[in-house]
């Protein structure tokens, strides 16, 4: 370690300022730091018991955060789960052991199984019907525990829980809070380490369209109970500290309002900051503390900021206001592409980067654009012989409803080829791409890569297979830089486990790194270096379906499908395209492309496929194509015998 | 039977609930999660015209309607139309919203005691089919039949409802017709509330009016409304009347704990393995 | 006064989100006339249309009707104003009954039941097949007869201005050929008719003057009778550079 890294890590740890890596983590623990000896310098009882409760409730709301602010489900289980560990530990401590590490692990433990069951059925779910079902859970839990009395005291609650002790050392009321804030303090460094991360980025994107998510070949389910199962053990570690703290849990005091409140807590903070948490439930536990003596009003408060959380939540609104806050903690300066990342992660627009290119043309040449592209294929720029990929469609029928999109359609596509279908309005080529991507399934036929026949239907796993693919609109998510975006091309492909996230491990570090750079690499050689660190959903349509491309590049596809990329584009932006296009062939892809625009077709395209009505009419090179009678009748509405061909 | 009549009783409220999700859904695609709050609503302005008010029962009527009906239009105005169609998840964290800010209101001005509100008319019981009614909840369940009749014949036989159910098949469509878009929700929601505040005489000398009434019954009657299917009335109905029975049964044979968990139990099996309910069109989808 | 356009594009571009699928479009139509617009499609047709039609919002220029600015105008007052639109796909509500579909058409208007009642005894004199299929499910009707529901719908709102967008999409050539007689009677009565459409071989004879369109612009304006049109139409079809010479077609 020289001196460099560690004054790198250093001001990196110091940091004010959110950068890739969030906020340095010093200060955040100095401050949790000074909060652990709060209890201990005088700080009454009642405030020492106030400041669990805040800790309680910010464990559950992180939880909140974590299924609907990050992964975008309203899956609200928490409050079941905070309930269960509540018991759970009340009994533990009063009949087996009375520890609060053995509390705390068991919390975690049942938190994994609960969080599982409950959520592997209510995700397939989805949707408003799945908010319904979590809430369901919440009227369950008197009954259940009026089930079981023995162990639970019924209706009456649980009485007289003993505090706690720590291996043996029996803990004052002082030292329980510190507990609660070391717990906090540890589950906000899991978090953060996991939130900030590519599992973060793979969560946004999650939140963004499912579909997207699909297509780069992550398990949208899989994705979604994790975001869930990972929420559900905060509120775990909250039931401990809530039933160590208060000494008495009853069915009444996990209630409908609880749940309403945690959503108002999570919309407060902030629904996708990792210290909105901490903010949200505070807040809750001081209107609760406010309105002790006027519980109706409580109700009121959250109502309130549902509506109004929603609202704002809809217009994307709510990331405005920690624009201005980040604004205002802008105390480090540093150039855009040092070491020590500047710009802030999230809505703050106004730190963008202005480039000083408008657009993209005037920055690379083809050639740049062939080396960048083999460079991100992973090959040397010698001519090295590549893999040869051949994909073949055979005989695919698809049906919507009665309705004959495609009727038995053939093609083929190859390696350093650019394959072209075009067809006008209804002629299925649209249909076939989807099938090809695996998002349809198809009635009949099949299609093979390589040999191999792909599992139509799922197209997270024909995306797993190396079938890239970018849509009509580009899909790119909020919150995230430009290189963020492509990077979540490689979340599948070069996987790190969570543990190894959480602990920030030699290869999740080594991974971060080739994340970053490979993506910047990628950008700067497509000319969009100025826009790597800016927010992604700001940038031009041009640019962001550039972006696009990028995302599919990195992940090293055999075929990529490419939806009506020139729309919108100008002439500048197609000579990009174009050599976009043509390097990818060369590099060893098979291009597939769907086009309205036949200048471009037939500037680029190796072989053009016809489609009508659902039916490959004709096949052939572009010039073949263009002086086809049969074609030409097709979109002229003409009956091909009356054509007359030039003499 | 006399399990059966208090089932079908129950049952009747929630199939109000219901009905007041279709009426709602139908029109404007949204699911209002506040439907169960506006009912309790309504039980409480029933407390207001029979107990505090001593007004006799048609203007308790009349005022328990017009109440709950604005309050819905107030719903669509603030919770609904800012949002102007975007992210669909939204509309469940504002109505879930204006739910909370209803049943906080009511707790504010009533309190949250359980308030006793006399049935207007007769309460001996009665026997019927060899079970016992009392005369309060024969009422109200063919006050729900007459209504989901009524219900059923507008959306097919007047222009408005023809147009309201053109809307759900497509909405684009329909304003290319000169259909109102905006206005059918308005309507959606005014409906909502009237249906609430109508029955609210009737509902509330059976469950009192209590400030959290709306909580459980907003979620059974969801169970109503996914196993009879998004988008119909009969099947809201008679998803809410099987619903009711079944909660009964189960209460008389198996005890009241275990309730709720069955219920649970069968709404993840409707939503797991037949997600249109038994008369839902997947047209009119709501997941 | 038969010489001010009863409808006017001035300037109008529109898109989807930020994508504009058409730009600076200018267009007057006459009252009484047929104006096609042509075009491969993604080239805008649609979105002309729907601009049109007040579906999607203008973001510059203006559009107006009858001598008044509807640009501002949400759909349904659009229908109200006279403007009717037979969209493509045929997009009729499949679950409804012919009859019901018909009677939906009427809403803009404030009518009695019994004039709404006349107006669909109207439709069925002209689309005798309706008449026979009234009380079925309209999307159990044929392609053909769908076309008829969706045009005979659109004319209860007794619109002054018609808008077709690519009738002929998924019909097969017979049913074209009477889609587009159905047009040509519609201009007899009277009607201003804008006709989007793919297949400019079989529209052409049945429009005034044109209009085509090419990622997002006009590029050209004719005339059926002008021979030049239809060949520079072809070249922008196909892509091909204009000096490549190509007889057109005998007029089927």
């Amino acid at each position: 370690m020289n001196s460099a890294t560690i004054k790198h890590v250093a001001s990196r740890a110091f940091s004010l300022r959110e950068g890739e890596s969030g906020y340095g983590v010093f200060w955040p623990l100095l401050g949790l730091a000074l909060l652990a000896f709060l209890p201990f310098s005088g700080l009454n009882i009642f405030w020492q018991t106030q400041l669990v409760l805040m800790i309680v409730y910010g464990l559950v709301v992180s939880g909140v955060n974590l299924t609907f602010g990050f992964a975008g489900e309203l899956a609200l289980g928490q409050v079941a789960i905070f309930a269960v560990t509540a018991y759970l530990s009340a009994y533990l401590m009063t009949h087996v052991v009375d520890d609060v590490i053995v509390a705390l692990l068991a919390a975690i433990v049942a938190s994994l199984i609960i969080g599982l069951f409950t959520g592997l059925p209510g995700l397939r779910i989805g949707g408003w019907a799945l908010a319904m079902t979590s809430f369901f859970l919440v009227i369950l839990i008197p009954d259940v525990v009026q089930m079981i009395p023995n162990i639970t005291g019924g209706a009456q609650g649980f009485d007289a829980i003993p505090l706690p002790e720590i291996f043996g050392v029996q803990l004052s009321v002082a030292a329980m809070s510190t507990t609660a804030v070391v717990v906090f303090a540890l589950w906000y460094l899991c978090f953060r380490n996991f939130v900030l991360s590519r599992h973060g980025r793979a969560l946004k994107t999650l939140r963004q369209s499912p579909h997207l998510t699909a297509s780069l070949g992550i398990s949208v389910l899989r994705l979604k109970l994790l975001a869930y199962v990972a929420g559900a053990i905060p509120a775990g570690l909250a039931g401990v500290l809530f039933a160590a703290t208060e000494g008495y849990i009853g069915p009444t005091t996990f209630s409908f309002t609880l749940v309403i409140g945690m959503i108002a807590g999570s919309i407060i903070g902030g629904n996708d900051s990792i210290y909105g948490a901490a903010v949200g439930g505070a807040l809750l536990e001081y209107i609760n503390y406010k309105s002790a003596a006027f519980s109706q009003y409580s109700l009121l408060v959250y109502g309130v900021i549902l509506v109004l959380g929603g609202i704002l939540t809809a217009h994307g609104l709510a990331g405005i206001a920690r624009g201005f806050i980040a604004r205002g903690v802008k105390w480090w300066p540093a150039s855009k592409k040092s070491a020590v990342a500047s710009t802030v992660t999230g809505d703050d627009a106004t730190t963008t980067v202005t480039p000083q290119s408008a657009s993209v043309k005037s920055n690379v040449t083809a050639k740049d654009i062939d080396v960048a592209i083999k460079l991100a294929m992973g090959d040397d720029v010698s001519n090295v012989p590549r893999p040869e990929h051949v994909l073949l469609v055979d005989e695919v029928v698809k049906e919507f409803g009665g309705v004959r999109a495609l009727r038995g359609v053939s093609v083929a596509a190859k390696s350093g080829e650019i394959t072209a279908i075009i067809g006008p309005n209804g002629s299925g080529k649209t249909t076939l791409l989807n099938v090809i991507a695996g998002v349809y399934k198809p009635e009949g036929g099949t299609v093979r890569l390589d040999g191999e026949t792909l599992r139509l239907g799922r197209s997270h796993r024909v995306a797993r297979v190396g079938v890239a693919r970018t849509f009509q609109t580009p899909i790119i998510p909020n919150g995230m830089l430009a290189w963020e975006v492509v990077a979540v091309g490689r979340y599948q492909s070069e996987y790190v486990s969570i543990g190894q996230t959480v602990i920030r491990s030699p290869r999740f570090r080594r991974i971060r790194r080739d994340d970053r750079r490979l993506a910047v690499e990628l950008l700067t050689n497509l000319g969009l270096g100025d826009y790597a660190y800016s927010p992604a959903d700001a940038m031009p349509l041009p640019h962001r379906r550039l972006l696009e491309v990028a995302r599919a590049i990195i992940r090293r596809p055999s075929v990529a499908l490419f939806d009506e990329p020139a729309a919108g584009l100008d002439e500048g932006d197609l000579v990009t395209l174009v050599q976009v296009l043509r390097a990818l062939a060369s590099a060893g892809v098979a291009v597939i492309l769907v086009e309205h625009n036949f200048g471009l077709v037939v500037e680029i395209a190796d072989v053009i496929h016809v489609l009508n009505l659902g039916d490959v009419i004709t096949s052939g090179p572009p010039a073949q194509i263009q002086n086809d009678p049969v074609v030409a009748s097709i979109y002229l509405g003409n009956e091909p015998a009356t054509t007359a061909t030039a003499p | 039977m006399t399990t059966l009549w208090s089932g079908l009783s129950l049952g009747a409220v929630y199939a109000l609930v219901a009905l007041g999700y279709n009426v709602v859904f139908i029109s404007s695609g949204i699911f209002n999660f506040a439907q169960a709050s506006l009912l309790t609503l309504g039980t409480f302005f029933a407390y207001l015209g029979v107990v505090t008010l001593h007004l006799n029962p048609v203007l308790t009527i009349l005022m328990a309607t017009a109440g709950c009906l604005i309050v819905g239009l107030i719903e669509e105005r603030v919770a609904i139309r800012p949002l102007s169609g975007k992210l669909s998840r939204a509309e469940l964290v504002t109505t879930v919203g204006f739910a909370a800010l209803i049943e906080g209101t009511i707790a504010l001005i009533w309190g949250t005691v359980p308030l006793q509100v006399p049935f207007f008319g007769s309460t001996t019981v009665l026997t019927i089919f060899g079970g016992r009614i009392i005369p309060d909840s024969l009422v109200l369940i063919i006050f729900v039949i007459v209504l989901a009749l009524a219900l059923h014949v507008w959306y097919k036989y007047s222009l408005s409802g023809l147009a309201s159910i053109a809307v759900a098949e497509d909405r684009v469509a329909a304003q290319l017709r000169g259909i109102n878009v905006g206005r059918r929700s308005i309507v959606a929601f005014a409906m909502g509330g009237a249906i609430a505040g109508l029955a609210g005489i009737l509902v509330a000398p059976q469950t009192y009016a209590i400030s959290n009434l709306g909580d459980a019954i907003g979620l059974t009657a969801f169970i109503a409304f996914a196993l009879g299917g998004t988008g119909s009335l009969l099947g809201a109905t008679i998803g809410g009347l099987a619903v009711g029975i079944i909660e009964q049964e189960v209460a008389r044979y198996v005890g009241s704990l275990y309730t709720n968990s069955i219920l649970y139990v069968i709404l993840l099996f409707i939503l797991l393995v037949m997600p249109n309910g038994l008369f839902g069109r997947s047209t009119v989808r709501a997941i | 006064m038969s010489d001010q356009p009863i409808l006017q594009l001035q300037n109008v571009s529109a898109g989807y989100g930020d994508v504009l699928a058409i730009r600076e479009i200018t267009l007057d139509v006459h009252a009484g006339s047929v104006v096609g617009i042509f075009g491969r499609n993604g080239a805008g047709k649609s979105t002309t249309m729907l601009a049109i039609a007040g579906v999607i919002p203008c973001r510059s220029g203006s559009i107006i009707f009858d001598g008044d600015d509807i640009s501002k105008m949400s759909a349904h007052q659009r229908v109200g104003r006279g403007i009717g639109c037979v969209m493509e796909g045929r997009r009729i509500f499949r679950q409804r009954t012919v009859e019901e579909n018909l009677l939906l058409g009427t809403i803009s208007q404030k009518l009695r039941r019994s004039q709404r009642h006349t107006l669909i005894d109207q439709a069925y004199e002209r689309f005798a097949i309706l008449k026979e299929k009234r009380k079925e499910a309209a999307g159990r009707l044929s392609g053909g007869q769908q076309q008829m529901l969706a045009i005979a719908q659109a004319l209860m709102s007794e619109p002054k201005l018609l808008l077709f967008d690519e009738p002929s999409a998924g019909l097969s050539p017979a049913i074209v050929g009477d889609v587009l007689s159905i047009i040509d009677r519609l201009k007899a009565d009277g009607l201003s008719i804008v006709l989007v459409e793919q297949l400019i071989d079989r529209a052409l004879p049945h429009v005034d003057t044109f209009s085509l369109i090419d990622d997002g612009r006009i590029v050209y304006r004719g005339s059926p009778s002008d021979s030049e049109s239809i060949r520079v139409a072809r070249n922008v079809y196909l892509a091909r550079a204009s000096t490549t010479d190509d007889t057109p077609p005998a007029t089927a």
